[in-house]
């Protein structure tokens, strides 16, 4: 059963083994294993269900629909976006189906350096293997590449740079180009059309439009939920407490997090809001003479990843990859304004972007306002500051190797390179923050997990040091940045923790 | 008016939680409020939530930062063709309480803050086009974090919803989102795919 929370007004009650808080990669997966279990399971959604139908493939429209604060979620000093989703599905609706594992040398620097129970790749491969299954995971095929990527491939094999083509999650996919506004063709492969259908056509149910405000709980023992009810827009039309003795938060690493601050429980170690690390990442575009077409076709098929070294650097190196979209979204990031920028507007369909994606080291932090949103703190760590122009400077020497007559950064004023040698300029910024566009699709790490209680939020389950019967699900548990696009790892470990559940719950 | 520095500075910090946000508005809602007036068709704007005013100002901003040219020549439609000031004026009303208390703040430091700081001591309205973009790259290029934000809380507003817009798609050969023009379905039958087997929830 889907309902939508503004059908449900008044104050309603209902009962069930499982509470799950969000439906994206964290929530899902667990919510499906557990009804499979043949447990009452309870999704609460804050966002709205977004229908085939009603993805009009149009940028204000769908980010509105989507995502967080319309995608205008930023962090306190005005420097990052981060993209998170509200919407049934959460960010796997409007992520690009980018598919990889956790990479070995992070699962064991999880379980070796920092001590976490069976965290290895030998535990995890089998939950991996089920969530690939479940999301049609396959490599991507040769007709599937766009003439984007293939730019991107030739200017990596010019430099003899280390590259490779990608797997992802998609059927029959047309190639129109809106992954990130969600699919209107049902072709990519989300928590919304995979693990959702199937628990709900297992009797799961799931409430749309009811953000949760607070976890109950007596003494140190969850009692449940108490949502709000939305009426789509700004209005709220009733209250619904969900009663069960399991609580799973899957709201992502912004709101998990501020909902426990809110209910003032599980933080007996003061970690909870702490440790968050983002994917910092920024995009160059090129300027060729030829058409490129790059809004077209899917991003990323083919991936830049010789910076990265995992094995001799687990906290440390950065992807290439390739990024474009509708103009909408384009064009707030070319630099410069006026003329210039009305002529590289108009050259949209010779434009290649490539994103460079850092694999961060920097901390920072999500509190909650004295309103109950959450406020987040990010700055570049040095060393991150130095890694993140490193690879712009890469970027920019891959776009002119692939034949690129211009480079421009995504800086607010103008600026363009006219040749490779000109790009050592980006060293001489003393800080990045709104120098250049920053934006994080993956935030990470704010109720990490651990052994021990002093230093971490949940154990290496998932499970609260502090509150029976409470569970965490989601990107916040990972202790250090996963390096990789985190939804398949996000899922596994959302499997593994369901199993957990159910062997000691 | 007499406008001094210290009140443009002043004004322009006490804008920076608004300038935050407007700052990541690359994409925002489209939808109007319903009770917004319709787009004006000549005379007097609409009872919006700008000022007749700051709806010239944010138009004068609107102009310099896209710079569409002359239509015949460039292929793209003007400011006011493509409805950037209707679409915004629509827009704040949607957006958090502390932008729309600051955005018209910010509207009147850009206005007035011309006075001073391009030397001309005119507002921005009645600059000439070289002025008004030198006044915007002292802001694009400070050295002053919070000018660099003002700028860029202005500049993604606007071109958001100036290439949102139709009208400005054919002068850069977008074509626009499928949906209501081709028919993918067909696309994938000729290619041979497979319709999925899963449906969304």
């Amino acid at each position: 059963m889907i309902v939508a929370g503004r059908t449900l007004a008044g104050a309603v009650s209902w009962d069930a083994d499982v509470v799950v808080v969000g439906t994206g990669a964290g929530g899902a997966p667990l919510g499906h294993a557990l009804t499979q279990a043949g447990k009452s399971v309870v999704f609460l959604e804050a966002g709205p269900r977004v229908l085939d139908a009603e993805m009009n493939q149009r940028v204000p429209d769908m980010l509105a629909r989507l995502y967080w604060d319309r995608g205008a979620r930023v962090t306190t000093n005005g420097a990052f976006t981060v993209s998170q989703g509200r919407c049934v599905g959460g960010s796997t609706v409007h992520y690009t189906a980018w598919a990889m594992r956790p990479p070995r040398p992070i699962l064991d620097h999880w379980t070796y350096h920092l001590k976490l129970t069976e965290l290895d790749a030998k535990t995890i491969d089998p939950f991996v293997e089920t969530v690939e299954k479940m999301l049609s995971t396959r490599p991507v095929q040769p007709h599937e590449v766009n003439a984007h990527n293939h730019l991107i491939e030739r200017g990596a094999n010019e430099l003899g740079l280390r590259g490779g083509f990608v797997h992802h999650n998609r059927v029959g996919c047309l190639g129109c180009g809106y992954c990130l506004l969600g699919c209107a063709y049902n072709r990519k492969q989300t928590a919304a059309n995979t693990f959702l259908p199937a628990a709900i056509g297992l009797g799961a149910r799931l409430v749309s439009d009811a953000h949760v405000e607070r976890v109950l709980t007596r003494g140190a023992r969850v009692e449940g939920v108490r949502a709000r009810l939305l009426d789509g827009g700004h209005g709220e039309v009733g209250t619904l407490t969900v009663r069960a003795p399991v609580v799973v938060l899957a709201a992502g690493t912004i709101h998990t997090p501020a909902l426990l601050v809110r209910s003032g429980i599980g933080d007996a170690s003061g970690q909870v809001g702490r440790n968050l690390v983002f994917h910092t990442t920024t995009t160059l575009f090129g300027l060729f003479d030829e058409e490129v077409a790059a809004h077209r076709g899917f991003s990323p098929s083919y991936v830049v990843d010789h910076a990265m070294d995992l094995e001799r650097y687990p906290d440390r190196g950065y992807y290439l990859v390739p990024a474009f979209a509708a103009p909408a979204a384009i064009a707030p990031f070319l630099p410069g304004f006026g003329d210039d920028h009305a002529t590289k507007m108009r050259a949209y369909k010779r434009l290649a972007g490539l994103s460079v994606m850092l694999h961060d080291a920097s901390r920072g932090r999500v509190t909650v306002a004295p309103n109950g949103k959450p406020v987040i703190e990010y700055a570049l760590a040095p060393e991150d500051r130095g890694q993140l122009v490193e690879g712009m400077i890469a970027a920019g020497r891959l776009l002119f190797a692939a034949g690129a007559k211009e480079v421009y950064p995504s800086s607010p004023g103008g600026m363009a390179f006219t040749s490779p040698d000109q790009l050592d300029y980006l060293t001489s910024f003393a800080h990045l923050e709104n120098r250049v566009a920053l934006n994080t699709p993956h935030p990470q790490g704010t109720c990490r997990m651990g052994e021990m209680r002093q230093t971490s939020v949940v154990d290496p389950w998932g499970r609260s040091h502090d509150v029976a019967g409470l569970y965490v699900s989601d990107m916040s548990v990972f202790p250090t940045s996963v390096a990789v696009p985190p939804s398949i790892t996000t899922m596994a470990l959302a499997l593994r923790t369901a199993r957990h559940l159910l062997a000691t719950a | 008016m007499e406008v001094r520095r210290r009140d443009v500075l002043r004004g322009l910090v006490g804008l920076v939680p608004a300038l935050e946000v407007m700052a990541g508005l690359t994409a925002v809602t489209a939808t109007p409020a319903e009770s917004h007036a319709a787009a004006p068709t000549g005379g007097e704007p609409p009872a919006g939530f700008l000022s007749a005013a700051e709806r010239k100002t944010l138009a004068a901003l609107a102009e310099a930062l896209v710079a569409p040219g002359e239509k015949a020549v460039t292929g793209l439609p003007s400011v006011e063709e493509a409805g950037v000031v209707d679409f915004l004026d629509h827009l704040l009303p949607e957006l958090p309480e502390e932008v729309q208390e600051k955005f018209p703040l910010l509207l009147w430091g850009m206005e007035h803050g011309a006075r001073l700081l391009s030397f001309t001591g005119r507002p921005f309205t009645r600059l000439g086009g070289a002025d008004r973009t030198a006044f915007l790259t002292g802001f694009a290029e400070s050295r002053f974090e919070i000018r660099r934000l003002a700028f860029r809380a202005l500049k993604n507003l606007v071109m958001l919803a100036y290439y949102q817009a139709d009208v400005s798609w054919p002068g850069i050969g977008y074509e626009g989102p499928w949906i209501g023009r081709v028919d993918p379905p067909q696309v994938a039958e000729l290619a041979g795919f497979e319709p999925p087997a899963r449906r969304l929830v």
